[in-house]
């Protein structure tokens, strides 16, 4: 795969991209260097931005400070990765415990019991039936506690 | 050499103005990421490409470096320091 050596500094306030043997330019916010720098390599090259690897330099006012951003980076896309991760794991928990508490209604318990088996409050568990098609039995019938 | 900053539509009508008196044609290119550049290739007069150069979606001033960068790659057409005669 093609790779481009893209050198980053810092100027007047814009973030300055020099791609070797491409050309330059520039973006005013750190977060976009990437989306952007890969844009105007694909168009100077007739590449898609996908197509090549990008290695990334930082240098400010003569520091290299790369490995330090680049550490940043990877740690910050990792716990992206986690959280991304753990909101899945957490809408397939939220639908399995809409499940359990349609079951234990349907079974003929209260909302107050089914609040008990899941460990929410029972206004929580009131919130989330009502926000639901009304699949359950009306509110009083067939009570067992 | 590149002598005073411009806003990237600024140097978009420079070449223009460059590349008329030069008898090419300016094309903007098919976008191909989703970033904010706008690339625009030079043609001859037969059609070929002699020259490409990209220009970044912020309104701002360029930066030294993208104006020297974007001069540098389209001296071949303008002269060396076709920035300044504007």
């Amino acid at each position: 795969m093609t790779s481009y050596d893209v050198t980053v500094t810092r100027e007047d306030n814009l973030w300055v991209a020099h791609a070797d043997n491409v050309g330059a330019t520039d973006v005013e916010h750190f977060q976009d260097l990437d989306v952007e720098v890969r844009d105007y390599i694909a168009g100077m090259t007739d590449a898609e931005p996908g197509d090549f690897v990008i290695h990334w330099r930082y240098e400010i006012n003569g520091r290299d400070v790369t490995d330090a951003l680049a550490r940043f980076m990877i740690a910050e896309r990792e716990l992206r990765d986690v959280m991304a991760k753990e909101a899945a794991k957490a809408a397939e928990r939220d639908a399995a415990r809409l499940d359990a508490i349609k079951a234990v209604r349907s079974a003929g318990l209260s909302q107050r019991v089914a609040a008990d088996v899941v460990g929410l409050s029972h206004q929580r568990v009131h919130q989330l039936v009502s926000s639901q098609p009304k699949l359950l039995p009306a509110s009083g019938q067939n009570k067992l506690a | 050499m590149v002598n005073r900053r411009m806003k990237p539509a600024q140097v978009l009508t420079l070449i223009r103005k460059l590349a008329r008196q030069q008898g090419l044609t300016i094309e903007e290119l098919p976008k191909r990421g989703k970033g904010s550049h706008r690339i625009f290739a030079l043609a001859d007069s037969e059609g070929k490409e002699v020259g490409r150069f990209g220009l970044t979606g912020h309104a701002r001033d360029l930066s030294w470096k993208v104006l020297e960068s974007t001069e540098g790659s389209l001296a071949h057409l303008f002269g060396e320091k076709w920035t300044e005669g504007r």
